[in-house]
């Protein structure tokens, strides 16, 4: 009899260790399950934020580039306009711009010149006697600053990584 | 205008960026450079200007669209700085001071002609798929031709 029951409670003990066993096999699985989802979702979350990051350095990257300005012979006297017009002429292409009045932002976009006009971006900037100064920079490189206005007309050329060309005139003539 | 089929020179009193439909300061524009079956050519009419700039007068009509008609046929502007075209492959083009295809700058509008280099981009730029297929079966048709006349010739000789 003794046996017998000694028979039956290593049964019983065997059959809830199996259940313990399994029981814990189940929370293993579970929690393994849980690691593998919450991994993937972390390891998307980084790729994402690699990916954010790379744009962001894109952008961070600062162009270096000399500047140039020309002046043509502009009268104060004999503008014929109020306006300030700045043209963005070649060669931009996807190049990221801003452009900045009296310290306020105006624009900022990335431009591409149209070949077959030899214009990138065209803006009224307002009356000059409400203007102070002007400044623009490319690809993150260094402002280029305006504080003299003689002129009605600022044309911008860009040569990638070397060179700004800024150039004042009193006289525009239509691209084509 | 319908603009995904039509070739066509548009006298305009205001030039437009055909993708926004914003007007622009120009005096013209072609919509494609070099495409000769699908293009829309604008020209501003005389008395019009183009954004700050004066007003057209009717002596530049005629070199506008010349202008506008070289974009067509596969000419670009000056490289910037230089006295050669851009455009990929076109970089040995030159468009010197008195060109048709120069830029307008503080140096005044364009005058002038074409080159000889230019002239070979406009012939290859008409030398469309179609014509290319003419000139292939014509050829074809003229070598079996000088083959049967010359044959026929002889049997009655």
């Amino acid at each position: 009899m003794t046996k017998l029951y000694q028979i039956y409670l290593i049964r019983k003990i065997s059959t809830r260790n199996i259940k313990m066993i399994l029981k814990k096999q189940q929370t293993y699985i579970l929690l393994l399950s849980y690691c593998i989802i919450v991994t993937i979702l972390f390891s998307c979350k980084r790729q994402i934020k690699n990916v954010e990051g790379i744009n962001k350095v894109d952008r961070i990257v600062q162009e270096e580039y000399e500047v140039m300005f020309s002046y043509d012979n502009c009268i104060k006297e004999e503008m014929e306009h109020d306006s300030l017009y700045i043209f963005f002429e070649s060669i931009f292409n996807n190049d990221f711009v801003e452009v900045f009045v009296n310290n306020e932002k105006e624009m900022s976009s990335s431009i591409t010149t149209d070949l077959s006009l030899g214009l990138a971006k065209e803006m009224d900037l307002g009356k000059l006697s409400d203007i102070k100064e002007v400044s623009f920079k490319i690809n993150n490189g260094k402002d280029v600053v305006i504080r003299d206005f003689n002129c009605n007309f600022l044309f911008v050329g860009y040569f990638k990584d070397s060179l700004v060309e800024v150039e004042f005139r009193n006289k525009f003539l239509g691209y084509n | 205008m319908d603009t995904e089929n039509d070739f066509a020179m548009e006298f305009t009193d205001q030039v437009v960026d055909p993708e926004s439909g914003k007007g622009i300061s120009a005096d013209g524009k072609a919509t494609t450079i070099g495409n000769t079956e699908v293009n829309r050519m604008q020209l501003l009419i005389p008395g019009k200007s183009a954004g700050p700039a004066t007003a057209v007068t009717k002596d530049v009509i005629g070199i506008n669209g010349a202008h506008e008609f070289g974009h067509v046929l596969g000419l670009y502007h000056q490289k910037r700085g230089t006295n050669f075209s851009e455009g990929e492959g076109r970089e040995n083009v030159p468009v010197g001071p008195n060109n048709l295809m120069r830029f307008t700058s503080k140096e005044g509008r364009q005058q002038g002609g074409v080159n000889g280099q230019q002239l070979s981009i406009l012939r290859n730029t008409v030398n469309t798929n179609d014509i290319v297929k003419f000139n292939k079966q014509y050829r074809a048709w003229r070598k079996n031709y000088d083959k049967i006349i010359p044959n026929l010739f002889n049997k009655k000789n």
